[in-house]
This record gives C-alpha cells, sequence and structure tokens, in this order.
C-alpha cells in the first residue's frame, strides 16, 4: 500500500539533512508545530531559542501555505528533543502563534527512516489537524492495533493512572482507564481487555467484589481476561485471598515500572 | 418588665452581630479557599506540557530537567504536588531519576527552608516532604525534632522521614527503641516505620533478638519476616518456648517464612500447645501447597479447636489427590467421628469448585480423578457424575 504525503516545503528543506543523518546512523530531533508565523516572528524564535539551548545546533523552516513550523535538532536523543520543544512552545504560546498543536519526533528512536518519519508526521498534522494546543510525541504506527494488546486500569489514584497510562501507552499497549470499580466494571463488559490492572481499595464496587464479577463476565463470555492486582494492600491474608479469587499477579505499591511491564509481558505471552 | 425586654434586644444584637461575624469568616475562609484552588489549577494548567514531558520521558535514559524558568515558591508547591505522589507510588530507576529531578527543581531547599519555619505545622509538613525526597542531609535535624515534638500522631511522620534519609542502620536501631520506650504505637507500625528506610536492617533487627526487652525481641522477629537472607539466627528457636503468646507466634510465623523447618519441626507445631501456631501451621501447608506434609494433616483437622480443624480440611482439599483422599477417609469414618463433618463439608465445596472452573482438559482429568477417589469410599453419586 502506498502513501500519500502531504506536499510541504519543510520536506524539501529537511531532506538532505535527513538523508545525511539517515546515512551516517547520527541522531536528530524533529519539532513540527501547527502555528501561524511571519518572517519577524521566524527571526525572533531563532533568537530565544539560541539565547535558551546555545549549544543547540537546529535548521528552522516553515511552511506558509499549511501554517507548519519545523525544527531538526542535531544530534539530540528525544527526552531533549522533547523538552526543546517546551522552549519552542513557551515562545509561541508568548507570542499567540500556535494554532495547533506539536509533534516531537527523534531518527532513530522513532523510526529508522528519518525521511519517512518526517513524512508520517506532517501527514498527521496536515490531514489531522488537532486543535489541542500541546505536544505530542509521534507514535510510529507499524504496529498494526489489532496487534497491541489492551489494558484496563481502575485506581481511584489519578499518579497512578498518569503515570501507569503512559507508560504502558509508550511501550505500545492500547490503554483505558476507571477511577472506580463501577466504572471499571462497566468498560470491562464494553472493551473486554487483555489485561485488568486493579486496586483492591476501590470505590463503587470493592476489589474483590468487581474481580468476582469480571470472573463471572469471562465465564458467561467464554472470555479470558488476566488480572493483575497493584494495591497498597500489603498484609499476607489480602494477598492469599486475592489468589484464591483467580488473579494472575499481585504487586504493592511502590512499585517499579520495570518490573511490572516484565510480569504484563509474561501474562500476555502466556495468553497467547 | 421594661428592662428585661431591653436586655432581650440587646441580646439578639449581639446574638446577630455574632452570627454576621462567623458567617463572614466561615465565608472568607471558603473563598479564600476556592481563590487558592483556582490559583493552583491555573498554574498546574501552565505545567499541563512539562508534566506531559516527565511522563512520556520517565523511561528514556536521557536525565529529565527541571522547568527552563526559575519558580516561584507558589510554583513548587503546586509541582511538589504533583510529583511528590509520583514518587511515593514508583520506586527503582523511576523513582530515582525523579528525586534528583526534584533536587534540581529545588524542592529540597525550599522543604529544607520550611523545615525553619516557627510555625510547627509548616515543619512538619517539610519533615513530612523531605522523608519523601530522601535528603540525607537534614536526618540530624529531624531526630531533633523528634526528640523536641511532643508524644502525638507527629511523631509518626517525623519518625517515617527519619527512616528514610537516614544512612546509617544505627540511627534507625536508636530510632526504634526511642519509638518502643516512649510511644504506645503498635509494634507492627514501629517495624513499619523502620521499613520505610532502604537500608539493610538485618543487623540490626538481629541485635533485637539479643535484647532484655520483649518489644525490641518482637520487633526483630517482625523485622527479620521481610529479609532476603533467609538464614535464621538460632536464638529464634528460643523465643518458641517464651512466656508471651505473641513472642511464640511471631517466632513460629519467623521460622515458617523462612522455611527454617523440619518434618518433625511442622509435626511439633501441629500439636503446640497454642491454637493460633497449630491453625498458622494448618494453614501455611495448604496455601504454599507442601504436599510433603500432606499426612501430618491427620491429626489437627480431628482437633476440638473447629477454627484449625476447618482450617485443616482446606488444606486438605488445596493439596491434590493425596489431601482429597484424606478428607474421603476421614468422611467415610475411616478414623472416627472427629472431623468427619467438616471432611465432607470440604469434599462437596471441592467437587463443585473443580466442575465450576472447568477449563482445560487438565482440569476435567483432576475432577474425574477426585470422583475415582470418592466412589472408592462412597459409592456412585449420579449428582456428581452428571456434571460431566
Amino acid at each position: 500500500m502506498t502513501e500519500t504525503h502531504a506536499s510541504s516545503s519543510i520536506r524539501q528543506s529537511f531532506k538532505q539533512f535527513l538523508h545525511y543523518y539517515q546515512a551516517s546512523n547520527l541522531p536528530c530531533g524533529v519539532i513540527i508545530a501547527h502555528a501561524t508565523l511571519d518572517q519577524p516572528s521566524i527571526n525572533s524564535l531563532k533568537a530565544h531559542l539560541e539565547k535558551e539551548e546555545p549549544a543547540t545546533a537546529f535548521q528552522i523552516n516553515y511552511d506558509a501555505q499549511n501554517n507548519i513550523l519545523g525544527l531538526l535538532l542535531d544530534d539530540c536523543n528525544l527526552g531533549y528533543t522533547h523538552f526543546y520543544a517546551l522552549h519552542v512552545k513557551d515562545f509561541l504560546d508568548g507570542e499567540d502563534r500556535l494554532i495547533g498543536e506539536m509533534i516531537v519526533g527523534n531518527f532513530p528512536e522513532n523510526s529508522d527512516q528519518a525521511e519517512q518519519m518526517l513524512s508520517r508526521m506532517i501527514n498527521e498534522m496536515v490531514i489531522d489537524q488537532r486543535n489541542q494546543q500541546e505536544i505530542r510525541v509521534f507514535d510510529n504506527q507499524t504496529i498494526k492495533k489489532t496487534e497491541k494488546n489492551s489494558v484496563l486500569i481502575v485506581d481511584h489514584d489519578t499518579s497512578i493512572i498518569h503515570l501507569l497510562g503512559n507508560y504502558l501507552q509508550r511501550k505500545g499497549y492500547i490503554v483505558h482507564v476507571a477511577t472506580d470499580g463501577k466504572k471499571g466494571l462497566e468498560q470491562y463488559k464494553k472493551l473486554l481487555p487483555d489485561l485488568v490492572i486493579t486496586e483492591i481499595n476501590l470505590s463503587g464496587i470493592g476489589g474483590y467484589q468487581f474481580i468476582h464479577e469480571i470472573k463471572n463476565i469471562d465465564k458467561q463470555s467464554n472470555g479470558h481476561s488476566e488480572i493483575m492486582v497493584l494495591t497498597n494492600k500489603q498484609l499476607e491474608d489480602d494477598i492469599k485471598r486475592t489468589f484464591e479469587y483467580g488473579v494472575a499477579e499481585y504487586i504493592t505499591k511502590p512499585f517499579s515500572l520495570i518490573e511490572l511491564e516484565a510480569r504484563i509481558k509474561r501474562l500476555v505471552e502466556v495468553m497467547e | 418588665m421594661f428592662i428585661n425586654l431591653q436586655a432581650a434586644y440587646w441580646m439578639i444584637a449581639i446574638l446577630l452581630i455574632l452570627m454576621i461575624i462567623f458567617m463572614s469568616l466561615t465565608l472568607s475562609i471558603k473563598m479564600s479557599k476556592i481563590i487558592s484552588a483556582k490559583k493552583e489549577k491555573d498554574c498546574l494548567a501552565n505545567f499541563h506540557s512539562y508534566l506531559y514531558y516527565l511522563q512520556v520521558e520517565l523511561d528514556n535514559e536521557a536525565m529529565l530537567r527541571p522547568p527552563n524558568k526559575s519558580l516561584r515558591s507558589f510554583e513548587k508547591k503546586v509541582l511538589q504536588k504533583t510529583l511528590l505522589p509520583w514518587v511515593e507510588r514508583l520506586k527503582g530507576v523511576h523513582r530515582e531519576k525523579l528525586l534528583i529531578l526534584c533536587e534540581a527543581i529545588g524542592l529540597n531547599e525550599y522543604n529544607k527552608k520550611r523545615l525553619q519555619s516557627p510555625w510547627s505545622i509548616v515543619r512538619l509538613d517539610a519533615a513530612y516532604h523531605l522523608g519523601i525526597l530522601r535528603d540525607k542531609e537534614v536526618t540530624s535535624q529531624l531526630i531533633s525534632m523528634l526528640h523536641r515534638s511532643n508524644f502525638d500522631s507527629s511523631i509518626c511522620i517525623i519518625a517515617r522521614s527519619i527512616a528514610q534519609t537516614s544512612e546509617y542502620p544505627n540511627e534507625i536501631k536508636n530510632l526504634i527503641q526511642y519509638l518502643v520506650n516512649n510511644t504506645k504505637y503498635h509494634l507492627h507500625l514501629i517495624a513499619d516505620i523502620s521499613k520505610e528506610s532502604s537500608l539493610d536492617l538485618r543487623s540490626v533487627y538481629i541485635s533485637f533478638l539479643y535484647e532484655d526487652h520483649s518489644k525490641l525481641n518482637k520487633i526483630g522477629l517482625i523485622g527479620l519476616q521481610d529479609q532476603v537472607d533467609q538464614n535464621i539466627p538460632e536464638t529464634v528457636r528460643s523465643f518458641v518456648h517464651s512466656d508471651d503468646k505473641e513472642t511464640r507466634i511471631l517466632a513460629v510465623q519467623l521460622l515458617m517464612f523462612a522455611m527454617d523447618l523440619t518434618e518433625k519441626d511442622v509435626h511439633y507445631y501441629l500439636q503446640f500447645p497454642d491454637w493460633e501456631i497449630r491453625n498458622m501451621l494448618a494453614d501455611w501447608i495448604g496455601y504454599s501447597g507442601l504436599t510433603q506434609y500432606t499426612g501430618l494433616l491427620k491429626v489437627p483437622i480431628q482437633e476440638s479447636n473447629w477454627i484449625v480443624s476447618r482450617t485443616s480440611a482446606k488444606s486438605l482439599a488445596q493439596l491434590g489427590e493425596y489431601g482429597f483422599e484424606i478428607l474421603c477417609e476421614l468422611a467415610a469414618g475411616i478414623h472416627g467421628e472427629q472431623g468427619r463433618e467438616v471432611a465432607k463439608e470440604y469434599i462437596d465445596e471441592k467437587l463443585k469448585q473443580t466442575i465450576n472452573t472447568f477449563s482445560h482438559v487438565d482440569d476435567i482429568t483432576e475432577y474425574n480423578q477426585k470422583i475415582f477417589i470418592y466412589q472408592k469410599f462412597f459409592g456412585k453419586r449420579h449428582d456428581l457424575t452428571k456434571a460431566l
């Protein structure tokens, strides 16, 4: 299947640089932003960036037809590119120039094809045109959505939902969240995810009842989801009781994201 | 009459004034809370992109950078409210990364200043946050704060922070001794506070076993239960014969967790005078699937203490074919009347449970084996075979 590319001067302008980075296997950061700019404001942006991050060499191009600003950062990893994008956003917000989202990407962390990555980023921006003025990390959609495993996180703690949700999304899972047992159960019936990560201390429906209901739904639908408990409860009796309810994993807070991911992988592999 | 009426008017007027004062006070407190919440929300909205950056890049090799502008105290407070719960919920490299970031943002300095505040509530709040930030430079200040504070619930917060920040096991040892001697906290809570430390406290807990102080002995026994190195000191066995029941239970629990029991020991503890210990052992055998001790449960299932008897039956039901066969023997009355009813109950429950959880061929095989054993003792039962 051939991919259609939205035409943009940024692609032409960055083409030779991207070829160079790819040929010499050097990392580079790419930032694109949906913004309205004129030449003086582009010059001000350049001056702002040179002042804030003087050690970073960058290329800048503005596609006036599509209102897309492109920046190419020399020898930068994804983390730094993302941080650099915060400077760009500060400037654009301050000047009231940002009209849509910003996307950050990195070669080779996001893609092994630098030019293709830029094309996809521009395509997403031109075609999807999201109004939300936020920064998003480019998600290389080489993994088809159907191949991704889905995870439902049920926890009243927003810190857990944010941290774990973002982490698992970055690891290629489709993440759904619910903040209490009742909503969790509704989500579960609708989605039948591959894995449920739940707290035991839940409102609406208690944790044990929630697990019990899931097992009942599985029985009726002939489906099967693995259940992982992630909880503050550390008592031996709670752990024992949870396993008696048919839970596959029990992790206590505070927890290691690496350990949790390894356990998720193991569970999902067993299911496959 | 006139005087009384005038006095009543005055009274009403005073009450009205008081009501207005209290109402305006309540309203102003409410208003200031709403304003402060709105201010906080707006400030957090400004950090939205930055917080997203932190969440996404938390797992990358690159260090997390502080915001690209200098922060005011209020902004630090708002960021602290979001970042510290993350620190509390994570461990390992991600927590370390966040701690480095918090220091770079200036949260340690911000809280150290607050630790000098004239207001005790502010100092306590700062102590709590410095504990989460694992700031090693404030441990001695926290220790003096602990010694100065009144014996109220604030001690628990300060003690937890000391355990989180301390670099020396001896400091934790002194902390535990102080809490044991000066507070009425439950020993499990004190042991829990000490476990907030990232230090290896094995030597501290072992040293408590040799103290002539029963509370410290108990903390030693509780603390050792979580230790990775399970070589249990010989002295633990002497606590099994202590005069104090809780100490006896904790000692056997520790031996159990460390798997430091021979078959002879298990046999001995299943007939121990304390029913709690007999019950604990019976439960442990079933829960841990220790099939080598299955036969030993024949005795406790027949005892008069119904809790121990039921726990033993439950464990036998968890111990495969041999456990099930023992239940059938007991239910058939081969070993007498004691334990017969409870064995019957658990046989029925186990068979029903096996039918309900059919999902693999293995489950059907397991069920067939159980039915075979059952029929050996009781003959055919139509309702059980019909389920197949």
